[in-house]
């Protein structure tokens, strides 16, 4: 009889008890696998809202709410941004490309809708609306009567498509077609897109805006701006000490600086959490084991009697729970593997800020929705689970040890003698 | 003629409870000793002292000339696994294995080039006590009587010197426990064994050489 024939038959025999063993190891991979790859893709989507951001920097200043709230108006914080200060702006060192725009409330007694006059060029502009078309013909600017674009969500509320037309502060414009702007991932969505020439001749004519600021043709309230990476940080401190205290301008800096916290807790918790709940488990293995173990004190101590050390006692036991624990660890990855399958993704809902949201929503009380949908795909964390295999199966191997040393006592009488 | 077992002042205390009480005794190598008394008298802790699986509180104990007092762990489980079978009354094989796999036990690591020599010698124990059809029954599919010959094998795989029984005929009924005792005396005289049986059965005790009176913590040889 080898020790290895010992071992099936003893794995075998106690099946229960081989089980339960199996399961804990099992349960400790598979939790610290699981939980160690939602808790990455949890924090990958919440990464998500900074690789959606169109432009490197938005440029906005800080303005007054209009005494009355009628007709067109700025959507408060933002407030005019003169054409020499864009003019300044774009001749920083680093800057690429400025693309202006004029985002406006258009607030009638019975209804409200956004409008966004966006320029001719730059991926924030009018060609990168018309590359998220998804009915109709693309905006062009230089047709006349000029036409609009609009939201696909708002087209399908308002029962509206190209060809029909839409009214603006009595303004009618032929609709060339809708786009799908919250999947474009470009910085700005409204319900109404226009060349921002028109945009900004309605914004110099509307009493309330020109009520507050001296607004004319050339002048926007938002400035996308592309700059050179190594420049970013130099730029955005350039065009903060140009605009003064009053200007809000957004970066991947300051939108890491205001996501840093919410990272900080979904990873520290997710790891703490993690961590928990592994110890818990490997609590729950190393009782199981020592259990195990316990229970055969008079089987070790017979081991004993016939002539079987201390020493042989004890790897037979290691051995035992090594390949108990090996084997539950590799079922509890394919666990993990299948679970993280079947969950697929890790979907987020996310209320984003002005800064971090690719969508204005500068009023709560609209349809507007503020709420992004972080969607990552979960991914089976290889590093975690060699380690959460092999922490599993030291734990088992160790208990076995321990509770050897424990059990198997030099003068073993007691677990023989009859009662 | 030599000793097999030579106790010398040999003490054993449970706290303030003093089991056995300064005894000393030989038993002659090659025969069958009795060691008897009531139930309760020692006779279970002596045999424990006997085979090294508890230490005595003073005194010592020789087995084959070799002195058990001052042995280390390993050391002591070297005397069991060469020179030293125990026959216990509860049998005591371990219930996941067969047979042929409990009479292996004390010989399991020893090198491979044995173990084909060792699983021979095994199966004709078996034969010899008559279980050559039962060599893959677990315990639990055997009877007591079975069992209790079973774990007789197992005792002799080593040919140890000394073999050591308790109460082997405790726990079965009487046809089968004269089966067994008769059993145990022809291997251990074949096998040239020095058999020490522990009871309380005098008709057991009758059938030994010499028969050793266990009364009050004191020893007594009483062979006619």
């Amino acid at each position: 009889m080898s020790r290895l024939h010992y071992l099936k038959q003893e794995l075998y025999y106690r099946f229960g008890r081989s089980t339960v063993t199996l399961v804990s190891v099992s349960l400790v991979v598979f939790m610290a696998v699981t939980l160690t790859a939602i808790s990455n893709a949890s924090s990958d989507a919440l990464r998500l809202p900074l690789e959606n951001v169109g432009a490197d920097i938005v440029v906005q200043l800080s303005g007054d709410i209009p005494k009355k709230l009628e007709g067109l108006v700025f959507p408060h914080p933002t407030a005019q941004l003169p054409a020499d200060a864009v003019e300044r702006i774009r001749n920083l060192p680093g800057v690429i490309r400025t693309t202006g725009a004029v985002f406006l409330w258009d607030l009638s007694p019975n209804k409200f809708q956004s409008l966004l006059g966006v320029d001719s060029k730059g991926t924030s502009g009018i060609p990168g609306l018309n590359s998220q078309l998804i009915s109709g013909k693309p905006l062009d600017p230089k047709v006349l009567p000029v036409e609009a674009l609009v939201d696909g969500d708002f087209a399908s509320k308002n029962k509206l498509k190209a060809g029909y037309q839409i009214e603006l502060q009595g303004k009618s414009y032929r609709i060339s077609g809708t786009v799908d702007t919250p999947k474009s991932g470009n910085i700005m969505r409204a319900d109404i897109y226009l060349p921002l020439a028109e945009a900004q001749l309605l914004a110099s004519n509307a009493p309330w805006i020109i009520d507050l600021y001296p607004f004319t043709k050339t002048d926007v309230n938002l400035l996308f701006l592309e700059v050179d990476q190594r420049h970013l940080g130099t730029v955005t401190s350039s065009v903060e000490k140009m605009l003064g205290e009053k200007a809000i301008v957004s970066s991947e800096i300051s939108i890491q600086e205001e996501l840093e916290d919410l990272m900080f807790l979904s990873d520290q918790m997710s790891v703490i959490f993690t961590a928990v709940v592994a110890l818990l488990a490997l609590a729950l293995l190393a009782r199981s084991t020592a259990t195990a173990i316990s229970e055969r004190s008079r089987d070790l101590a017979v081991l004993q009697a016939v002539g079987w050390t201390r020493p042989q006692i004890i790897s037979q036991l290691s051995l035992e729970t090594a390949i108990l624990s090996g084997v539950g660890g590799l079922l509890g990855l394919l666990f993990s593997w299948l679970g993280i399958a079947l969950i697929g993704d890790v979907e987020l809902a996310m209320e984003l800020s002005w800064e971090i949201s690719p969508s204005p929503h500068f009023l709560p009380e609209t349809d507007f929705d503020r709420t992004r949908m972080l969607v990552a795909p979960i991914q089976m964390p290889m590093l975690t689970s060699a380690l959460a295999w092999f922490l599993a199966v030291l734990t088992a191997v160790s208990t076995a040890v321990l509770a050897g040393f424990k059990m198997v006592r030099p003068y073993p009488w007691r677990w023989l003698a009859e009662e | 003629m030599s000793n097999a077992v030579q106790v010398t002042n040999l003490s054993k205390q449970f706290n303030t409870v003093s089991v056995l009480r300064d005894l000393s005794f030989t038993i002659p190598a090659g025969k069958m000793s009795a060691i008897v008394g009531r139930s309760g008298s020692g006779k279970s802790t002596l045999l424990s002292l006997l085979s090294g699986l508890d230490s005595p509180s003073s005194g010592s104990v020789s087995i084959d000339g070799v002195e058990l007092a001052g042995l280390s762990e390993s050391e002591l489980a070297k005397i069991r696994r060469d020179r030293i079978g125990i026959v216990f009354q509860g049998f005591h094989l371990i219930p996941s294995l067969d047979a042929l796999a409990n009479v292996l036990l004390p010989v399991a690591f020893e090198e491979k080039t044995k173990q084909a020599g060792h699983i021979d010698l095994a199966k004709r124990l078996l034969e010899e006590v008559e279980l050559g059809h039962r060599l893959n029954h677990r315990p639990a599919q055997l009877s007591g009587g079975e069992q209790q010959r079973v774990a007789i094998a197992r005792s002799l795989i080593h040919r140890p010197r000394v073999l050591l029984a308790d109460e082997p005929t405790g726990n079965l009924d009487e046809s089968t426990g004269k089966t067994v005792l008769s059993l145990l005396r022809k291997i251990s005289q074949e096998y040239g064994t020095t058999l020490v049986v522990v009871t309380h059965d005098t008709e057991i005790a009758q059938q030994a050489e010499q028969r050793l009176h266990l009364s009050n913590g004191e020893i007594s040889d009483e062979t006619n």
